[in-house]
């Protein structure tokens, strides 16, 4: 039997997976036309790939602080509202989950490399 | 030489959709000159453009950038020649909106091995030559057309290379500024020793250039007897151009469109008056 928090979390990771993705690569086709630019004047698809990976992982890391911190602000709170419900933070548990996080956030940015690999630079010449 | 074309062709698609945009094209281009390609649309300029600036390969023939046969390279190299050995000036600016000015300038220097500070300095030196240092943390949404188009041809500039390829640089901008640009495209070929590429329909850069050359359907042709569309301003072919006779004289228009603007008020592009 497996416990319900372990598929709680599996299924957390996967939607926070699937969100992660989502966001990433429809910043990566809104921002083509620029991604092309680069790409004309000379930047490598490489290049372009580090760019999404460093969004991508800027974007991760900031929403790992932000949900860490609303944790330890909302904790307290919540177990005085509702005090059945038991709140217990470890050390831990935080690392996995800015672990996971991390995990999420390179995954996510995988999504949209043959998509940044696709951009024909030659389009920019359109006006 | 800086940039030398032997017999490029370029055709796209196969069999009976093939399209021959290219027709075994001979161009040289070397320092210090400005030489404009004009033609009428359709007539291979962007793909002569794009070929020349290493951004499309070829079906056929051999291009020479700074001495280096770009035709023998391979996909992954081509992003180096054009980082390094050209620069480009599109029609639409294309600049960042993101970033300010000289930001702009500065991203391409940046991954080229140079320090932040020397490729600020850098930046900073180019936007000042071109007359924006009074712009430098300016946003492009912030900017006149004609200073975004400055600013990409600082951008243009930023790595040194030896040629310069620009796409209807004036087609953007009001006839001062777009004569502004030309005066600078000029200056540059000369005065900085490039070779500066311009494909253009505006008959103003005639001024400019060291020579003009006319593509039509593929080929550079030398018998071509062209005009200036009243109406547009456009360089038009007179043997395939809609016409029209008013006092005299022979008008030729790039589409029927002008044509019918023309004869609707002669007077007022042909400043005869009313």
């Amino acid at each position: 039997m497996i416990p319900i928090l372990i598929v709680i979390l599996v299924l957390a990771f996967i939607v926070g997976l699937v969100v992660a993705a989502l966001t990433i690569y429809t910043a990566t086709v809104e921002k083509a036309r620029e991604y092309g630019i680069l790409k004309a004047v000379g930047f490598t698809n490489g290049y372009l790939y580090r760019v999404v990976f460093e969004q991508s992982l800027i974007t991760g890391t900031l929403g790992f602080l932000i949900g860490a911190g609303l944790t330890v602000v909302v904790a307290p709170l919540t177990q005085e509202l509702v005090p059945q419900f038991v709140v217990f933070i470890r050390w831990q548990d935080v690392l996995g989950v800015a672990g996971f996080t991390l995990l999420m956030a390179l995954l996510a940015a995988y999504v949209p490399t043959r998509r940044l690999a696709a951009i024909d630079p030659v389009a920019v010449f359109k006006a | 030489m800086v940039l030398r074309m032997q017999a490029v062709t370029k055709v796209y698609g196969a069999g009976d959709a093939a399209v021959t945009a290219l027709d075994s094209v001979d161009f040289d281009a070397q320092t210090g000159e400005v030489v404009v390609v004009m033609g009428p649309s359709g007539a291979g300029k962007t793909t002569f453009l794009t070929i020349a600036g290493a951004l499309l390969r070829p079906t056929d023939g051999r291009i020479e950038i700074a001495g280096t046969d770009i035709t023998r390279l391979r996909e992954k190299d081509l992003p180096a020649v054009r980082r390094h050995n050209v620069g480009f000036i599109f029609q639409s600016f294309n600049l960042l909106e993101a970033l300010t000015a000289l930001e702009n300038v500065r991203l391409v220097i940046a991954d080229e091995g140079t320090s932040g500070h020397a490729a600020r300095n850098r930046a900073h030196a180019l936007l000042d030559m071109l007359g924006l240092s009074h712009r430098l943390k300016s946003l492009p949404k912030q900017l006149s057309g004609g200073e975004k188009q400055r600013v990409a041809i600082a951008r243009a500039l930023a790595n040194n290379p030896d040629l310069i390829l620009a796409d209807e640089p004036t087609a953007n901008l009001d006839s001062k500024r777009g004569l502004e640009v030309m005066r600078l495209l000029r200056q540059i070929a000369i005065e900085l020793d490039k070779a500066v590429v311009v494909v253009s329909h505006d008959h103003r850069m005639r001024e400019v250039a060291h020579r003009v050359l006319w593509l039509e359907d593929g080929r550079f042709r030398s018998d071509v007897v062209t005009a200036r569309d009243p109406v547009c301003g456009q360089v038009v072919e007179v043997e395939a151009a809609p016409t029209a006779s008013f006092k005299g004289q022979s008008y030729y228009f790039c589409a029927e469109q002008c044509l019918k603007l023309f004869e609707a008020n002669p007077h007022r592009y042909t400043g005869t008056g009313s």
